[in-house]
């Protein structure tokens, strides 16, 4: 009788393991080998046993154990990083945008006019003229036609002049860029709310007195709540108007003192802040 | 919509979704609690461990990398997290299965009260084969892993899950049909080498008559 395979012979064996020589020693020794055939048998044996243990149920009442001890551990300020609320996360932005987007989907034609005007929204001469920064009072207003999401919202800021110096200044720590002595040459880009203008005036300034008054005022109760809703102070730098999940919104675009690398935007209902902000995000 | 995959969810949770990780503990919940009363024999620790296992897989959630799928990675979690629990109590081997417990590890069909008393004396026997052993036998005997998953899940080689996945068996084995020699004297099936194979078949050889329903 030649040597017996040792257990990791034996338990590559059984594991199907070895090439066909290999396999073909092993097998010719358990035909002669009554006590390795039995540790093998032994073996198989066991295996049988086990599938007696099926997988148990969970005990009653561990799922809601298991989901309080995690939403508890989730909710626990982790050590040396404060962890930001949902909604400031981007994902949450995110999210939101992947809700706008849908519905933006579902109605892309009836948007399909007030589209070209977003492509005006990068700028022009009035624009450029508006960007003249002074003491207190107005922000440049953006004004981007059908539903608002993150990826619009920067190109059009980067697009336009006035936002990103707007932007800019209050990045630097600087009071919020400018009013202006005629308050529709503030608007940084061509209003485009239902009933006034049409596309031929898509490239020039308009008053739109009646908007202007709802944006002004929302600038000012805007801030705090966007600020609350931070949690520490924040600049005032540009406000965005569009719709958002279907709706008229006022986006209010900040800076954060003593962070110059960064700025927010915050989603409100147009006209009214008494409320949390719909949405937030970082401004990458 | 499609439903989200695991590793999407994680993802989800990490980007702030609050709704994310609990889903997560929804659909792997069973499976890490049954790993754990596998390892441990012990309904109460396996809870524990559970747990344990759940609130690790959260902190440790930003350093899951997609090179693994999620539950490789969780399952390694809960395979940790049940070898600690063990560590912390000593007596988990010695804790007698909760009889409820018993009932629910039967298999189904069969001769319900002999089904159950096979259940606990395989499970009381698993509890006693040495922990590296058997927490290969419960991966890959009792949860179907594949040998190269399990050999991620342990971050040991594949030849050796093998090796213990068959130590495990032998050692299971060993205990089942044992007998009485196993208090007295040396674990007979567990000695392969020359010198234990002339008592391996004389012990083996009485047994043999002694037990009516041996498969």
């Amino acid at each position: 009788m030649p040597e017996h395979p040792d257990r990791e012979q034996l338990a590559a064996f059984q594991a199907g393991d070895g090439d066909r020589r290999q396999r073909a020693r092993v097998e010719a020794h358990l035909a002669g080998c009554r006590s390795c055939a039995e540790v093998v048998a032994a073996v198989e044996r066991a295996r049988g046993r086990l599938t007696l243990l099926v997988e148990p149920e969970l005990p009653a009442g561990l799922h809601d154990r298991l989901v309080a001890a995690v939403d508890a551990e989730a909710a626990r300020p982790l050590p040396g990083r404060a962890r930001r609320a949902w909604y400031r996360r981007p994902a949450a932005w995110g999210a939101a945008a992947a809700a706008v987007l849908l519905v933006a989907l579902a109605v892309p034609l009836l948007q399909l006019d007030r589209g070209r005007d977003l492509a005006t929204a990068g700028g022009g001469q009035a624009a450029q003229e508006a960007a003249r920064p002074t003491a207190g009072g107005q922000l440049p207003v953006i004004t981007l036609a059908g539903e608002l999401d993150a990826e619009r919202l920067r190109a059009a800021l980067d697009a336009n002049p006035v936002a990103r110096l707007a932007l800019e200044h209050a990045k630097a720590g600087g009071e919020p860029a400018a009013p202006q002595a005629d308050q529709g040459a503030n608007r940084a880009a061509p209003e485009t709310a239902a009933g006034t203008g049409g596309a031929g005036e898509a490239a020039s300034p308009t008053t739109a007195a009646g908007t202007q008054d709802t944006t002004a005022g929302q600038q000012q109760a805007c801030l705090p709540a966007a600020a609350a809703q931070a949690g520490h102070a924040l600049l005032p730098a540009v406000l965005v108007e569009g719709s958002y999940q279907g709706q008229p919104a006022t986006v209010l675009v900040t800076a954060t003192p003593g962070s110059p690398s960064q700025a927010e935007f915050w989603v409100f209902p147009r006209g009214d802040c008494s409320g949390r902000p719909l949405a937030s995000g970082p401004l990458r | 919509m499609t439903e989200r995959s695991d590793e999407t969810l994680l993802a989800a949770h990490l980007r702030g979704d609050p709704h994310a990780f609990g889903e997560l503990v929804g659909r792997h919940e069973r499976r890490v609690y049954g790993l754990c009363l596998r390892i441990l024999g012990s309904r109460e620790d396996a809870e524990d461990a559970a747990q344990e296992a759940f609130l690790a897989a959260l902190r440790k959630a930003a350093s899951f990398r997609q090179a693994a799928a999620f539950s490789t990675w969780l399952y390694r979690i809960a395979v940790n997290a049940a070898t600690d629990q063990a560590r912390r109590r000593a007596r988990a081997r010695l804790t007698p299965l909760d009889p409820e417990d018993a009932a629910a590890a039967a298999a189904p069909g069969g001769d319900h009260g002999d089904a159950v008393a096979t259940a606990v004396a395989v499970q009381a026997a698993l509890a006693e084969v040495p922990q590296e052993f058997r927490v290969a036998v419960v991966l890959c005997d009792l949860y179907r892993v594949p040998y190269a998953e399990a050999a991620q899940i342990l971050e040991i080689p594949v030849g050796t899950v093998k090796s213990r996945v068959f130590r495990g068996r032998l050692a299971l084995a060993e205990r089942l049909e044992g007998g009485g020699t196993r208090a007295s004297g040396p674990p007979t099936l567990e000695v392969v080498d020359s010198a234990g194979t002339e008592e391996l078949s004389r012990a083996s050889e009485p047994k043999k008559a002694d037990r009516p329903r041996q498969e």
